[in-house]
């Protein structure tokens, strides 16, 4: 009788073992499940913001162009007119391109060795990637036009920009939102944290008036020799 | 005899409370699970909608450029050879800003994560935005006129962000294989990529990389934001 009492009470207290421990794990599986769907969706979201704000843009530009087409078909525009846009045309596309000196609102970022530590392209690198990431509008180191085909390269004591020896301390000047900018460094473990980490000195200062030279224009920053167009 | 009864008896209250407990949590799971599922859906349809929007706006803006250049070039037969010159200028203009789609010999960098180890931090394995800059400023210093990576072209102002498993290039999102395009020269650009850090270091980490020679690559203009007012808005020219 006493055995099948405490033979009772032992299956029971294992069933108790076993309830406890499967409901511990499904709690923490729960959790990550839980993590995850709010990653994916904060993804989604911003996914679908960037791809309403380019729609938008899309949509301008063609009810632009219809206008355009419009004018130039019922030939309303003389063909002043005409050589006029095409001058405006140009001339955004030259500003676009780096090919003008511009100035605006933005930062410009100094970055300069402590202890004569070595600065690598890399540390120049992460802060031009991150100022992208901020929808920057011009971009310059040492006063180099950065362009798409900008190389930034550590060569010994010195770095390579289009093409071009440059000394530290390395300033980088950018346009676009300041306040954004700034954030965009200074960012809690983000790339003022890292270059810190490297012992390397970051001053940050916002400016209304950037100004940021045009890209030289000798030949040899903008090639394009090699690029056959598609028609 | 009692006391073996008010064993069991406790034993008892537990185990009903954990069961109750259980069956709440699971309820809960299988709502949340609901919940979550229908706004991933909805979120995934809705984007999906928005992007196809994005293609047919896309298409129609190339359908009434190419219908602009036509006028105004018979404008300019009737003859006025200024017209002819600043056509050819916007088109130069619009090349080198990567507006246009290109064709040239280069290299085509293809990059896919190492496969799974048991013994190594995941983060190791796979690959970052630095991977993918350092790899892009390669082939820069060897003299690449035209790049892109997975036909997202890369112009100046062009942001890389690794975001987990995948990376985000102008505005759009990719998963690995990671394919970079170049044009330029190829054996100079082949060369700097094998003999580059970068990509010894990637090996090492038995990242996939491979590196080939083409003649004939094709990288298509840029598409994220086709209006240029907007990407020059916070910039005055400054005449010297």
């Amino acid at each position: 009788m006493s055995f099948f009492k405490d033979a009772g009470i032992t299956i029971v207290c294992i069933l108790l073992g076993i309830v406890l421990s499967v409901q511990y794990r499904s709690v923490k599986v729960n959790d990550t499940v839980a993590v995850y769907e709010q990653q994916r969706v904060n993804d989604l979201i911003t996914d679908l913001l960037r791809e309403q704000e380019s729609n938008e843009q899309l949509q301008k530009r063609i009810n632009d162009l219809q206008k355009d087409l419009e004018s130039l078909r019922t030939g309303t525009n003389s063909e002043n007119e005409t050589i006029q846009e095409l001058k405006k045309d140009i001339e955004e596309l030259e500003i676009l391109a780096g090919l003008k000196t511009v100035k605006g609102a933005g930062v410009i970022v100094t970055i300069d060795s402590v202890g004569g530590s070595p600065i690598d392209d890399s540390h120049i690198l992460i802060v031009l990637n991150e100022l992208k990431a901020t929808d920057v509008q011009a971009l310059a180191v040492n006063d180099e036009r950065m362009i798409a085909t900008s190389e930034v390269r550590r060569a010994g004591s010195y770095i390579m920009v289009n093409g071009r020896k440059l000394l530290p301390p390395y300033i980088v000047k950018a346009i676009a939102d300041p306040e954004k900018l700034e954030s965009s460094l200074t960012i809690m473990a983000g790339v003022v944290d890292t270059l810190k980490y490297y012992d390397l000195k970051v001053d940050i200062k916002q400016e209304e008036n950037v100004i940021i030279p045009a890209v030289r224009d000798d030949g040899t920053v903008l090639r394009y020799d090699l690029l056959v167009p598609v028609y | 005899m009692s006391k073996s009864k008010g064993i069991i008896f406790v034993a008892f209250i537990l185990l009903g409370m954990v069961l109750a407990m259980q069956s709440r949590t699971i309820l809960l799971a299988k709502q949340q699970n609901v919940v979550g599922q229908t706004s991933v859906q909805s979120l995934s349809a809705e984007l999906e909608q928005e992007k196809n929007q994005g293609l047919k706006l896309q298409e129609e803006l190339y359908r009434l450029e190419e219908r602009e250049a036509e006028i105004i070039r018979q404008i300019s037969n009737e003859g006025n050879p200024l017209i002819n010159d600043l056509l050819d200028e916007r088109h130069t203009l619009q090349t080198v800003n990567g507006f246009t789609d290109v064709q040239g010999s280069g290299v085509i960098i293809t990059l896919d994560d190492a496969p799974a180890r048991n013994e190594m931090d995941p983060s190791q394995l796979i690959i970052h935005d630095s991977d993918i800059t350092n790899i892009l400023n390669e082939l820069r210093t060897a003299g690449a006129q035209a790049l892109a990576i997975n036909d997202e072209r890369i112009i100046a102002t062009s942001k890389q962000l690794c975001a987990g498993p995948t990376i985000l290039i102008n505005k759009n999102r990719y998963p690995v294989p990671y394919v970079v395009k170049a044009i330029g020269d190829p054996d100079e650009l082949f060369n700097a990529l094998e003999q580059s850090e970068a990509v010894t270091i990637m090996k090492i980490y038995d990242i996939q990389v491979s590196i080939r020679k083409e003649y004939e690559i094709f990288i298509p203009r840029y598409n994220a934001y086709r209006n240029t007012e907007n990407m020059i808005s916070g910039l005055e020219v400054v005449e010297r």
